[in-house]
């Protein structure tokens, strides 16, 4: 479970990142975070990994305060960036290896590794292939078996539908869904609408830090989340042009 | 998880091009300074057998004690091979006499220049050394952290349960790891040649002092390595890591030992030569224009009368080093010349020592000054602590003539002690009771010795026989362990071990506080 309470980041520029965010999200859910860039998606990521520290607030994965025990919270957590770029040198399966034992899984198999890249849709002959030879989709699905290899309770994803090409993003959403029904609780932060209709449990728009907008799939089935999104961020632009 | 982060680091860093390009390099270059540094040990060698041989000659061979006039040589450190220092340019051997003591080597190449300092850029093996690893270090680190963040690595990394200092460890440990394999061959192909080199012979404490130069190589390496990752920590990109990388290298491996030398050279200026000679040569001319000229008037009061030689070479201040068949009051006359000019010349130089000694401090300090400059910079360091434990350094060469001239003292000491000045024997070969009495009888004795002797020529003097000198003091050049090497250069490995820790401290706080967004 992940859990945002009065979440709150100021740079030192002075720059508000994030606002009291409040959220949670439960074991077996998808949620996605839309907004435009700078609203806070990549942010609230950056401090459930404890990449930045919050200046209030907490951020707390299975009930664990990321800022206290940021190595213990580590363990339940997968992440996939918008760019997994891996070790160019290493093969799919080396890369795998790798970042399985840093994550602590010391005892899988050459045969595990395959099997997590078979899930994700990646090619038999891709495995033992040096990652600097991958097309960016065949760089995100080995992301995604690294995450899967981990098997933790609960999923960060950055923009990961980004520059995939349709049949992946779709493959991606699949698998995310099957994820969900064995008990995961996924954050993605997007600006994908298409795939959240499709895949998302609940929805939250973001603008300037703040959470503005927060609907359960039967809401945002009835409504038009295409129209809300595009309204909030109509008002965003209008917004600036008035303060401009 | 500092050792399997370590491994991946390793395997990764092995094929990259900088490790290939670096290890190519090594393989060209270390072994090439070291058969070029056999081949100028092997010269040297040869050239030590014949000085010691000519010293031993001295002793062995001598028809008077006068013409004992020691040659002290400086052995050969097989160790040379890795670090020429300044050998090249102080020479190895000084011949004693008592009329000066020694100040430089006898076969010193030039004066103009302070001998003491070494030339920064004579390539040998522990410039070749100097140059890659720092480059290899920098190579290795330049992009430790900034390429993990520009190929999105470093999040994903540190989004798993590893901590940043594991994480940094690794980094580090991984990068040492991957000069391993450079090391090892280089290592390897360095122990072929000097086992196909029957000249270089190397004694324990030899592979003691070749231990400690390895362990201040992988101290010089980290210095980089941190240096990178520091800069690494504190750059946007990996292009400007590795631009301003390459300037820092350039600065610390070039410009300031060169400047180094400069600067020492004006901050602590010495002495021409010249003058140092021109206040001899005071002493000198006071000794022919009033000290001679008193010991010949003593020797006209005490009506004693030179009327010349029968058989007479090597002459010298206080007369005949070698006569024979010599009327014997002319030998009186020559004995006690000897007896009472010595002590003159003997005090003369104490009192050239004075001067000498005066610019040798001078010469000192400017070494020093450019030697504590030259710590600025690692190289500088690795250079000065290298020559040392090479015994080519100028602690090596002040510690030889040091000894050089602690023996003067002492062997003209014991010519003083044992009355040697005085005795015929200083001076003849013929024993006091032989001695013609007059020249009729010189002229008897010298041709029943041609006829005897079978001399070639007058001067053929093989048949001589020579003077004990078995009693004689002998130079028997005391190395400094390594231990009083490492004491003495304890100020610059802990100079290079503090810039060290403090390097990784900066780099391993810069990486805790790393933005990885």
């Amino acid at each position: 479970m992940l859990q945002a309470i009065n979440l709150t980041k100021r740079y030192e520029d002075g720059q508000l990142a994030l606002d009291a965010l409040n959220l949670e999200i439960t074991q077996g859910e998808i949620f996605f975070l839309l907004g435009a860039n700078g609203a806070g998606k990549t942010t609230t990521i950056n401090l459930f990994l404890n990449f930045i520290e919050p200046t209030s607030g907490q951020a707390l994965i299975d009930g664990v305060d990321v800022m206290k025990n940021p190595l213990e919270t580590k363990r339940y957590v997968s992440y996939v960036s918008e760019n997994v770029m891996l070790y160019g040198n290493f093969t799919a399966r080396q890369n795998l290896d790798f970042f399985a034992k840093l994550g602590g899984k010391n005892h899988l198999t050459k045969q595990n590794y395959y099997d997590a890249m078979r899930n994700v849709g990646l090619q038999d002959d891709a495995f033992e292939k040096k990652l600097k030879t991958f097309s960016k989709g065949m760089r995100q699905k080995v992301g995604l078996a690294i995450a899967m290899i981990k098997d933790t309770s609960n999923i960060l994803l950055d923009e990961p539908t980004s520059g995939l090409d349709p049949k992946s993003a779709a493959e991606l959403m699949q698998l995310l869904m099957k994820l969900r029904d064995q008990g995961k609780s996924i954050l993605m932060c997007t600006h994908d609408i298409f795939r959240a209709k499709t895949a998302a449990d609940r929805v939250g728009i973001m603008k300037e830090g703040r959470l503005v907008m927060l609907r359960t799939r039967e809401q945002f089935l009835q409504d038009d989340l295409e129209r809300i999104y595009l309204d909030y961020m109509q008002e965003s632009v209008m917004y600036a042009e008035t303060v401009k | 998880m500092v050792w399997f982060i370590a491994k991946k680091e390793f395997r990764n860093n092995i094929v990259t091009p900088g490790f290939i390009v670096g290890l190519l390099l090594c393989l060209a270059l270390i072994p090439y300074t070291v058969y070029t540094g056999i081949r100028t040990h092997t010269n040297r060698l040869a050239q030590y057998e014949v000085d010691i041989k000519t010293a031993e000659d001295i002793y062995m061979k001598a028809h008077t004690y006068a013409q004992v006039n020691p040659i002290l040589v400086k052995p050969v450190s097989s160790l040379s091979i890795f670090s020429k220092g300044i050998t090249e340019q102080t020479g190895s051997k000084v011949k004693l006499d008592r009329k000066e003591k020694p100040v430089f080597s006898t076969d010193i190449v030039s004066l103009n220049e302070n001998p003491l300092m070494s030339k920064f850029m004579s390539m040998d093996f522990a410039m070749a050394i100097a140059i890659l690893l720092s480059l290899l270090g920098i190579l290795f680190s330049y992009d430790m952290l900034s390429r993990e963040k520009e190929q999105g690595t470093l999040k994903l990394a540190l989004s798993h349960p590893v901590s940043r200092s594991t994480f940094f460890l690794g980094k580090i440990a991984g990068i040492f790891l991957t000069l391993t394999p450079i090391l090892v061959i280089c290592f390897l192909v360095i122990l072929l040649i000097i086992q196909l080199s029957p000249s270089v012979q190397f004694s324990s404490g030899d592979y003691g002092r070749i231990g400690a130069l390895l362990l201040l190589s992988l101290i010089y390496f980290g210095f980089f390595v941190f240096l990178g990752g520091f800069i690494s920590s504190r750059t946007k990109s990996s292009t400007a890591s590795i631009i301003l990388n390459l300037f820092i290298w350039c600065i610390l491996l070039f410009l300031l030992p060169n400047t180094a030398a400069w600067f020492g050279k004006n901050i602590s200026p010495t002495d021409d030569y010249r003058q140092v000679d021109f206040y001899t040569d005071q002493i000198d001319k006071q000794w022919w224009d009033v000290q001679a000229k008193e010991v010949e008037e003593i020797l006209k009061n005490e009506n004693l009368n030179l009327f010349g030689w029968a058989y007479c070479w090597d002459m010298d201040w206080d007369g005949a080093h070698a006569t024979m068949f010599t009327p014997r009051e002319s030998m009186e006359y020559e004995r006690r010349k000897k007896e009472l000019a010595n002590p003159i010349l003997l005090a003369n130089c104490n009192k050239k020592w004075a001067i000498q000694s005066d610019y040798l401090q001078q010469i000192y300090r400017q070494e020093k000054t450019v030697r504590y400059l030259s710590c600025l910079s690692p190289a500088g360091i690795l250079k000065l602590i290298a020559t040392s434990l090479c015994r080519t350094g100028t602690d090596s060469e002040v510690h030889f003539m040091d000894q050089a001239r602690q023996f003067q003292d002492m062997f003209y000491g014991y010519f003083v002690q044992n009355k040697i000045f005085s005795s015929y024997a200083y001076f003849t070969p013929q024993k006091e009771s032989e001695f013609p009495n007059d020249w009729d009888e010189s002229n008897e004795q010298a041709a029943r010795w041609r006829e005897e002797a079978k001399a070639t020529s007058t001067f053929d003097f093989n048949s001589i026989a020579y003077q004990d000198t078995q009693s004689f003091p002998r130079f028997a050049y005391v190395q400094p362990t390594l231990g009083d090497d490492l004491f003495e250069q304890l100020y610059l490995i802990a100079g290079i071990l503090i810039m060290c820790i403090l390097l990784f401290w900066l780099s391993f706080m810069s990486f805790i506080k790393y933005d990885v967004r």
